[in-house]
């Protein structure tokens, strides 16, 4: 009889902590959760960000490639100019179309005259 | 029915007890853990086999799928003349080769090919069938075109980035520029001789690419471009010069002509030109005498040009005055056998008169005044028979004999610019010497070399060989060669309002099928300076074999006045008998700024 009162009373006791901790533990539970989806949450963040730097990286590479393609170009283009500027600006041309098409000529020693 | 049965009793809770639940359960988690632990397993150890066991060999692969080796583009310096203006650009080209054993189906990659680069198949064909391990399929191809070979992905073909050279003014300055050959090295002239510094170095860099072939990252390539060359050349003296000795040569319908504009002070060229010339963007279709730069490469006989270094000699030695007087022997004189003539009878001259009527006789008494030793001295003293060092390739040192070779007539022979070969070059730089004080100064062309990243890194400057003769002796020849443009036989040389000097020269050439002084093949010369006081211009003028205008005077130094006239008006130099026009300020900074 004792030893059932004494069992009666430990599981009263047992279930009179059980339901003073139950709180307390829920708690701790749901603390660990939320520890758990956050450091989940980082490592997600940390793997995307990786993964973005790396999308980003690529994309760079191909806007810097373009880019250094087109300034190619440009510069390319800018040398093409220069030869033919070169190639109009060619005395012998100048002194054709003067003498041919504009019917220029040579001054006479007279008619020229040094600025200083 | 049996199913709905079973499911009807089991919705009662008759079937299984939770016990054999549970292990069923539990069953089922140990064989789901038991499969993700050997997929794992599987996965592991696979990745451990590609990440350690064949890790070497699949870096190779991905290295060779995603990142490739290209050359960057290795441009030339450009070339200008001194006041800045293009004379020979490069510009970026490709070139699309083959590795005829790479390619797997030749068919297929030459019709390809065809398409991209406009090139008949069969011909590409032939280029992939002449056995050899690679073959150039088209040069100088535009970027268009490189780009469409590089889309077609064809195992064994490739396009490679090349500079080539153009010269924008064809012909002008040729011989001074030279070309280049089909990879872009130096051939000849400037190109040539400053080869190391005008190539660019070609470099290799690694670039990424995707599937496609489309670069992602390239690594940073060093400086490519060759550094630049800055000339002496002065374009517009350089376009006289070529423009006044094409007509000269066509007018006396001579074999060939050269002419060197310097100034004498700082031995710079300004102009240096040969007719017939050649276009260097077409080198190959031009024969090798047009080619070569005579005014270097080639010696002649001076004639009696060379009757200056003689009397330079004299004077120095004070052996002569310009007043003393000397017996024309009536226009003939017989030396160790051998009767020399002038071109006309003289009774008696003074050596000015003997310089200004360039008489044989009288150059000879001079010459056997100054003696065999002494006149060797001289000639070697105002640089015959040694290179001037000039930066141009295929100098010619001339032709020479020491004394102890010359025989009874070579003194007088050589007084008046015979046994002897000389290179226009060295009898321009020997009379820029008269010209500038006594001082003979080693020619030049290149002025300054910089690099891509605007550093200097060459400079060339003015250099004084050795004096050769006095600054008097200088000025009293200068003022004697004054008098064969005034009153002898370069009158043609005179320019209106500018004191010139000069000597004229027509040489007999030696007929090699003789081996004796040709009757008709001459060689005429005029070398002077313009003005006198302080020399601005030191231009020599040959023309070679003329038919019509067959003397030094009537032919070369007319050329020598049109070149120095047009160059004076170019240079802004004022005619002594004309004072320059003064603007105000304003208007002068104006002008200027429109210049």
């Amino acid at each position: 009889m004792r030893a059932q009162s004494i069992a009666a009373w430990t599981s009263v006791g047992r279930d009179r902590a059980s339901s003073l901790l139950k709180p307390r533990i829920d708690q701790i539970r749901r603390f660990d959760l939320l520890q758990s989806l956050v450091l989940g949450g980082a490592v997600l963040v940390v793997v995307l960000f990786y993964v973005w730097q790396h999308v980003q990286v690529v994309r760079l590479g191909y806007e810097v490639e373009y880019l250094a393609g087109e300034r190619a170009a440009i510069i390319q283009q800018q040398k093409e100019l220069r030869l033919e500027v070169a190639r109009l600006m060619s005395l012998r041309r100048v002194e054709e179309i003067a003498r041919g098409q504009l019917g220029l000529t040579s001054p006479k020693s007279g008619q020229v005259i040094v600025l200083e | 029915m049996q199913r709905r049965a079973r499911g009807k009793s089991s919705d009662k809770g008759e079937a299984t007890p939770a016990p054999v639940k549970r292990s069923l359960l539990r069953r089922r988690v140990i064989i789901l853990f038991c499969s993700l632990a050997a997929a794992l397993t599987i996965i592991s150890g696979q990745l451990f086999s590609l990440q350690v066991f064949r890790y070497s060999e699949l870096v190779k692969v991905a290295d060779g799928q995603t990142s490739r080796r290209v050359p960057s583009v290795s441009r030339r310096g450009t070339i200008y003349d001194r006041n800045g203006r293009e004379l020979a650009i490069s510009l970026a080209t490709s070139s699309i080769f083959a590795r005829p054993s790479q390619i797997e189906n030749p068919e297929r990659a030459s019709a390809a090919l065809s398409a991209a680069l406009s090139l008949p198949a069969e011909k590409i064909m032939e280029r992939l069938r002449a056995g050899k391990s690679f073959v150039y399929i088209k040069r100088s191809a535009s970027a268009e075109e490189a780009e469409a070979v590089e889309r077609l992905m064809l195992k064994g073909i490739g396009s490679d980035v090349q500079g080539k050279r153009f010269y924008p003014k064809a012909q002008q300055a040729a011989h001074l520029l030279g070309f280049v050959g089909q990879d872009d090295q130096g051939l000849e002239g400037l190109e040539l001789q400053y080869d190391t510094y005008l190539a660019g170095k070609r470099q290799w860099v690694m670039r990424q690419q995707d599937a496609k072939r489309r670069p992602i990252f390239r690594e940073e390539a060093g400086e490519a471009q060759g550094s630049d060359l800055h000339l002496t050349i002065d374009e517009v003296i350089q376009y006289i010069t070529e423009r006044e000795l094409e007509a000269a040569v066509s007018q006396s319908g001579a074999l060939s002509g050269s002419a060197i504009v310097m100034d004498p002070s700082s031995g710079e060229i300004l102009a240096l030109a040969n007719y017939p010339t050649f276009d260097p963007n077409v080198h190959a279709e031009a024969s090798a005498f047009a080619r070569r730069n005579r005014a270097v490469a080639d010696y002649y006989e001076p004639g009696s040009a060379f009757k200056a270094i003689v009397g330079a000699g004299a004077l120095e030695e004070r052996l002569v005055r310009p007043e003393d007087r000397f017996n024309g022997e009536g226009g003939a004189i017989e030396v160790g056998g051998v009767t020399i003539r002038d071109h006309e009878r003289f009774e008696t001259l003074t050596f000015a008169e003997v310089m200004a009527h360039s008489s044989n006789v009288g150059a000879i008494k001079v010459g056997q005044r100054l003696g065999k030793s002494h006149y060797y001295d001289y000639i070697s003293g105002f640089g015959f028979g040694n290179l001037t060092k000039i930066d141009l390739p295929g100098e010619t040192p001339g032709l020479i004999r020491r004394p102890k070779e010359w025989s009874a007539l070579s003194l007088a022979s050589l007084s008046i610019g015979q046994e002897i070969s000389v290179s226009p070059l060295q009898m321009l730089t020997a009379m820029s010497a008269i010209a500038n004080g006594g001082n003979l100064v080693r020619p030049y062309v290149a002025k300054s070399i910089v690099a891509a990243d605007g550093q200097v890194v060459l400079e060339n400057a003015p250099m004084q060989v050795r004096r050769v003769i006095s600054e008097d002796t200088a000025r009293t020849l200068a003022t004697i060669l004054k008098g064969v443009v005034t009153e002898g036989t370069g009158k043609a040389a005179a320019v209106e309002g500018f004191e010139v000097a000069g000597k004229t020269g027509t040489s007999q050439k030696v007929d090699r099928a003789t081996g004796r002084y040709s009757r008709h093949k001459v060689v005429a010369s005029f070398v002077g300076f313009v003005p006198v006081e302080q020399p601005r211009l030191a231009i020599i003028v040959i023309i070679d074999e003329p038919t019509t205008l067959r003397w030094g005077g009537s032919i070369a130094a007319p050329t020598f006045r049109e070149i120095a006239r047009e160059s004076l008006k170019h240079l802004r130099k004022t005619p002594v008998d004309r004072e320059p026009f003064r603007l105000a300020e304003g208007i002068r900074n104006a002008a200027f700024r429109l210049n």
